[in-house]
């Protein structure tokens, strides 16, 4: 077999690292097709905890990687405005609280603040360990807590993701695989089977592979412009179609959490790194013009910048199909999820996975591809929803976009998600995909989705019974938390800092 | 001032009925009153629950305050280990269904795809399978991850009438109002039953009606919900007294017509015998349709187990589904007297598990018995993808895990045409060996357990020494 990547940023390289590591044995040869002529998107440079899996995987070392890569560990995502203009909410990596064999900690917490015990027993965050020491710029590893409670979260990190596409290309490279510097000119497809037989570079090389993988970002080179594999358009519930990103100095406290604060006609991040912050706009045009966006960018840097706004242009949706005759599209190439959640690097690493675990064995590749397809579009479904449920759950009306929102018909699947909550909260649960019961907690009760009852079996526990529980778990976190390191401090003690200054950029 | 009361009234005498009654005491608040309307004949469509439980039933039944030691001592429950499969379908299978816990992985790859490399039987390397088949039981340890037994699961083997008695007793402890009368009518407004009238002339009104009447479905087939029938079959059970606890599996055997079954009791053999009904019903038989209601949620009644269903009981499912039925209630119990959302979403639970448990059922005759069971998509999905190269295609919280499915495949002699080849990473002669080596341990292991009569009588003994 093979391969031939076509895509030399994040996607491209995570995937030639993973199938030179892994699957070294079902392939005879892997070149990964790339120009520096092409600027990469460098999709969300922050990620979710499974990308700890992928480079544990990897047998990359932590604090090697952070260093090469400037990254900074990541509790969870503060979300400022959301609910309402004023208010902020964490959405961290774990559960609340420890959940009794009646119901799960926050349906007894929504108990406790019926009965007005908020005073005594806080807010639902207090009860999550990411969530406590996110909030005062703390870190320490799960497995360093003392209890199941302060050993009860995840981690992710934020990095600059060319820097770990350099990374992982040196890695890729003394695993063997071959790097070609070129842009395609033209795909010749063979007319009976419809595969892809070869690539065609500008130097007049030809690149020929039995299977191809398309990471060539947006353009989709060879799924769409040569497979014509169509595109499922989702952006009637996720409209926002631009965002322009800018780095800035450092300023203040390095924070272990992504910020993704809510604008008028869209939304801004704000990603700390070693040695910058990275900052976007992500923003519908209908409702504001570039410059507008911009300007609003700019106006809200914690330092100065240290590169000119970079414009990006997309469409929110997924391809029609992942995998079409002999061609894999991974990363940008396969659909466009805003990076609200940062779950662009975890579809790539899901794409990765399922294609390593269904790698061809021969050239009959339809049933790999109709698996892979299945697993793939459920979990560009399910992030779809969760990331439109941020715009829908909560008080805004104060711009356009936001009355958009109000008054928009939600997918069906979300739609009952909510009513659920809301009544009883009750979470749906399902077992594939990315976020789990505690995010959709999380982000609802963040938002001022305050269910109208809670769970009644939490009734058969005795209110001064379940104060005290909660009191007892909520010091817990609190004293753990008070003992941790700084965020920077946890980083320069494991060797991870990078010790680099902010360098200008572009 | 006196807080009104959710009155949830449940009506049969059931296995469902005994079992939900007891869970709705044990998790529900004081806000909830429990109505048990429990006529003196009991439903002869209890025997289609089956005889084996998965490994689930500990967990449930410690949450009703059911402990292990009164189902032994009270009841002629015994341990089971899973169901040996003896000459099922034209090839005449037999293998050992048994529970176990995700499989040892080497290397990250799927232990069945080496399977697969090494044209090895995938029992030989499942304690539990191995156990099984030698007759012997002990509990797995928690304290030894090392030992192999750890990775075994157990389910038990019992009589639903039996058990049907002991939740009884449970019930009658606590505060539940149970009603010794049949129900004579149901009224029906507006798409919900207004009201029950019992032999004894009273008339019951509820927030939530709980039809556990069994296959009759007396409540909720007032409320004219539609009703897919699969297949017609009947069925007939015995009991057959023994000298000796039998084995630590319950035994299914394929006929061209139909199954039978051994289940091994304590004291007793439990016989069940099902045969598909294609003209008069034989003698000693009952008839019985296969099939299910597209909603167990209309109106406010909502129905439990056979009076929404029924699935045949040649694997665990009618138990599991049944207490899938009962945690979905629980979850969504009424809080007030608009029940749209819960119940569209009990619905849409209860389809799924319906859906994914018969998939289990009809990959388990497909290509052994034509019964009529069609291909749908999702169970193509599955049988190729096996067949293709061992993966184990999964949809959300299935009835039925991927444990399960693996032993099945194997065990009707389904065979990837390949294996995952990153298993080829791992050297062909090493893992040879390590199979060996595994195999022989587990054998050893199995040999050195005592057979299960002996440590239900050991058990018991200690556990009467202990009250």
């Amino acid at each position: 077999m093979r391969v031939c990547i076509l895509g030399g940023g994040t996607a491209g390289w995570m995937t030639a690292v993973a199938i030179s590591k892994k699957i070294k044995n079902c392939y005879k040869s892997v070149v990964l097709v790339g120009s520096e002529a092409i600027g990469t998107v460098g999709v969300g440079e922050a990620t979710l905890p499974h990308i700890r899996f992928f480079n544990d995987n990897l047998d990359i070392q932590e604090s090697a990687f952070m260093r090469a890569t400037e990254a900074t560990f990541k509790l969870g995502i503060e979300f400022c405005d959301w609910g309402k203009v004023g208010q902020s909410y964490i959405h961290p990596f774990g559960d609340f609280g420890k959940a009794s064999p009646k119901a799960p900690f926050y349906q007894q917490w929504l108990k406790l603040s019926n009965y007005g015990a908020n005073d005594s027993c806080g807010g639902l965050g207090e009860y999550a360990y990411g969530i406590t020491s996110a909030s005062r710029n703390r870190f320490q590893l799960p497995s360093d807590g003392k209890s199941d409670l302060q050993k009860a979260f995840g981690y992710a990190y934020q990095f600059d993701s060319s820097l770990y596409a350099k990374f992982l290309r040196d890695l890729s490279v003394k695993n063997g695989v071959q790097r070609i510097e070129g842009k395609v000119v033209t795909t010749d497809t063979d007319e009976k089977s419809g595969n892809v037989n070869s690539i065609t570079l500008e130097s007049g090389q030809c690149v020929e592979a039995d299977l191809f993988i398309d990471c060539s970002g947006f353009r989709g080179v060879l799924i769409e412009q040569a497979l014509q594999s169509g595109y499922q358009d989702w952006s009637r519930w996720l409209p926002c179609n631009r965002a322009v990103a800018v780095p800035c100095e450092n300023r203040g406290e390095l924070n272990p959490f992504t910020r993704a604060t809510a604008r008028k006609a869209g939304w801004q991040w704000r990603i700390p790194l070693q040695h910058r912050t990275g900052n976007g706009h992500v923003y519908w045009n209908e409702f504001i013009s570039d410059d507008e966006a911009i300007s609003q960018l700019m106006d809200n840097l914690d330092g100065p910048a240290l590169a000119e706004p970079k414009q990006l242009f997309f469409k929110t949706g997924r391809r029609n199909h992942f995998w079409k005759n002999n061609v894999v599209a991974i990363g940008l190439s396969a659909g466009f999820l805003e990076p609200l959640e940062s779950t662009s690097i975890h579809l790539i690493q899901e794409g990765i996975t399922n294609l390593i675990e269904l790698f061809p064995v021969d050239g009959n590749t339809e049933l790999d591809a109709q698996e892979y397809n299945q697993r793939m579009s459920l979990q560009y479904e399910r992030v779809r929803d969760f990331l439109l449920l941020h715009y829908v759950a909560n008080e805004r009306d104060d711009s356009d976009m936001w009355r958009y929102f109000r008054s928009m018909t939600l997918p069906d699947s979300l739609q009952e998600k909510m009513d659920l909550w809301l009544r009883r909260g009750y979470i749906q649960k399902y077992e594939f995909g990315a976020f789990l019961p505690a995010s959709w907690v999380a982000v609802m009760l963040g938002q001022n989705m305050i269910p109208s009852n809670y769970d009644p079996r939490v009734d058969k526990m005795n209110i001064d019974e379940l104060t005290a529980h909660a009191v007892h778990m909520r010091n817990d976190i609190a004293m753990s938390v008070n003992a941790a390191k700084s965020h920077k401090e946890f980083i320069d003690s494991i060797g991870a800092a990078s010790h680099s200054k902010p360098l200008r950029v572009g | 001032m006196e807080i009104q009361k959710t009155r949830l009234v449940v009506v049969g005498n059931s296995f469902a009925a005994s079992q939900c009654v007891v869970a709705l005491l044990n998790e529900l608040p004081s806000s909830f009153e429990i109505v048990w309307v429990r006529p003196t004949g009991k439903a002869k469509s209890d025997e289609m629950y089956g005889s084996i439980t998965s490994p689930e039933a500990y967990k449930f039944n410690i949450n009703v305050n059911c402990t292990e030691p009164d189902l032994l001592l009270k009841t002629g429950t015994s341990f089971s280990f899973g169901t040996g499969f003896v000459e099922w379908g034209q090839q005449k299978h037999q293998w050992m269904q048994c529970f176990h816990l995700p499989f040892h992985a080497e290397a990250g790859v799927y232990f069945h795809h080496f399977m697969t490399r090494h044209n090895a039987n995938l029992s030989d390397y499942l304690i539990s399978a191995q156990a099984a088949k030698l007759g012997r039981f002990a509990h797995p340890p928690s304290d030894n991850p090392n030992s192999a037994l750890s990775r075994a699961e157990y389910g038990y083997h019992f009589d639903p009438l039996e058990w049907s008695e002991l939740f009884y007793g449970y019930a009658t402890r606590q505060d539940v109002n149970i009603i010794e009368s049949a129900v004579t009518s149901v009224q029906v407004v507006d798409g919900n039953i207004a009201s029950i009238l019992l032999n004894n002339e009273t008339k019951i009104t509820a927030d939530l009606f709980i039809d556990c009447s069994g296959s009759k479905s007396y409540l909720l087939s007032e409320l004219n919900g539609k009703r897919y029938v699969q297949r017609q079959v009947q069925a007939t059970s015995t009991r057959q007294a023994v000298a000796q606890t039998g084995p630590s599996y319950r035994q299914v055997r394929g006929r061209a017509d139909g199954w039978e079954s051994i289940t091994p009791l304590q004291n007793c053999n439990l016989h069940f015998s099902q045969k598909a009904l294609n003209g008069d019903v034989h003698k000693g038989y009952r008839p019985y349709s296969l099939g299910h209601n597209e909603k167990a949620w209309i109106g406010n009644c909502v129905g439990i187990g056979h009076s929404a269903y029924m699935l045949e009981p040649v694997t665990h499912g009618p138990y599991t589904l049944l207490m899938k039925d009962i945690e979905r209630l629980l979850e969504l119990v009424p809080l007030g007297r608009v029940l749209e959302v819960e119940s569209k979403e009990y619905n849409r639970r209860y389809l799924n598990d319906i859906e994914h448990g018969l998939l289990f059922h009809k990959a388990l005759y497909h290509d052994q018995y034509d019964v009529g069971y069609s291909v749908c998509e999702k169970l193509a999905r599955k049988l190729t993808q096996f067949n293709h190269r061992g993966i184990v295609a999964s949809f959300d919280l299935e009835p039925f895990n991927a444990q399960d499915w693996t032993i099945l495949h194997a065990g009707v002699a389904r065979t990837p045409n390949n294996y995952d080849q990153l298993a080829d990473q791992v050297s062909e002669k090493d893992m040879a060996a390590k199979l060996t080596t595994m195999k022989k341990g587990i054998v050893h292991l199995a040999k050195q357990m005592p057979p299960h009569h002996l440590y239900i009588t050991k058990l018991k003994q200690h556990l009467r020494g202990l009250q």
